[in-house]
């Protein structure tokens, strides 16, 4: 990477970097042992892993605890590390798994209590344009985000898994089953029936907020 | 294509992964199912809805804890690590000696003498000499050299040994 720091323009180099070197590329330089590699894995993966482990475990401070240990593991395992599969497969994975046993480990009791509680800083999925919706619009955005939070948090955990890999952090099936530890027919089935689900759930849920107003 | 087996075949359209002949299968479907139709569609909106879904910014300390936990878990130097690590010298280092330590205590010992021996070592240096001595006083005392020529003057200046 020392040809990119040539240009004088940080946000130039780092917007370089992060095209020309690739995971498998920086997780090899962590391995000899450059530790600038692997800041530039954090700032990669920091923000999808903590948003997908909060996703699954709805629990800011787990999230992020887990998410830290995801890291640790990377780092602690940087030595043994061979390339043979995509860094975001073995990344995911381990991360995964930290939520399941999390998660059935029964430490969501607190989680539960506190399930229509949402973060204060939670952002919407999507960037809305703000200054022109009204409160009204706000209101009917933030309520359609509880039911759409509601309805993926009450899917069974291998299900939450597979929709949030799928949906948000744009993995092939054959990655998601490798992270999830199932074949790609066992993977799409799974699928299918959370999005069923979901389908029919917010469906429920729309006709019932419907009869209501 | 049936109901059932075009399950998948919506997923992959759903998410774009699908291929140009799935897809054709899919819309062929569609077009005859109504049923199927309107699953799509439902699902369609589904997909679309997933975007609203909350998300969270990790907090500002995250790099800073993580770093405290990185190095919480460097390994601490201490003083079985090294031999730990080196199994094989200090193997070999251990055997090396033990093996000097094995020599040292069966190599032969020095033979020192008995006093009976030593009595014998100078009795036999006695002898040894003997023929010396006999020598000595056989020329000290040997009368017949005095009446060579010349040897009444070199007796005279050769003084014996006392």
């Amino acid at each position: 990477m020392s040809e990119l720091q040539l240009s004088t323009a940080p946000g130039v180099l780092y917007t370089l970097n992060r095209m020309t070197t690739s995971d498998v590329e920086l997780m090899l330089g962590v391995k000899a042992g450059d530790e600038a590699c692997f800041e530039e894995l954090l700032a990669r993966y920091r923000t999808p892993l903590v948003v997908f482990l909060y996703r699954m475990v709805r629990d800011r401070a787990a999230a992020e605890d887990l998410a830290q240990e995801a890291f640790l593991r990377v780092f602690r395992a940087r030595r043994s590390y061979a390339p043979d599969a995509k860094f975001t497969t073995w990344l995911f994975r381990i991360a995964s798994n930290l939520a399941l046993n999390w998660l059935r480990d029964g430490r969501r009791r607190t989680q539960e209590l506190s399930l229509d509680r949402a973060e204060e800083d939670e952002r919407p999925g999507l960037d809305l344009p703000d200054a022109a919706a009204t409160i009204e619009q706000q209101m009917l955005e933030r309520e359609r985000a509880l039911r759409i939070r509601e309805a993926v948090a009450a899917l069974p955990e291998k299900q939450r898994a597979a929709v949030l890999l799928h949906k948000y952090q744009d993995l092939g099936y054959e990655e998601i089953a490798r992270i999830l530890g199932c074949s790609q027919s066992a993977l799409k089935s799974l699928l299918f029936r959370a999005y069923e689900t979901l389908r029919a759930r917010l469906a429920a849920e729309a006709a019932a907020a419907g009869k209501g107003k | 294509m049936n109901c059932q087996r075009i399950e998948t075949a919506l997923l992959a359209v759903l998410d774009g992964r699908a291929t140009a002949a799935d897809e054709a299968r899919v819309t062929e479907h569609v077009a005859q199912c109504a049923a199927c139709a309107r699953r799509m569609e439902s699902l369609r909106e589904t997909w679309a809805a997933l975007d609203h879904l909350p998300a969270i910014e990790p907090s500002p300390l995250f790099d800073a804890r993580l770093r405290a936990r990185l190095a919480e878990a460097a390994p601490q130097p201490r003083w079985f690590v090294w031999p730990l690590a080196h199994l094989r010298l200090v193997a070999l280092a251990a055997g090396l000696v033990a093996a000097t330590a094995v020599w040292y205590s069966y190599r032969p010992a020095p033979v020192l003498p008995t006093p009976a021996q030593e009595q014998s070592q100078q009795d036999f240096a006695v002898v040894k000499n003997l023929p010396v001595l006999e020598n000595y006083d056989v020329l000290s005392n040997f009368d017949a050299l005095s009446a060579l020529p010349g040897a009444q003057q070199t007796s005279s200046q050769a003084q014996p040994i006392e």
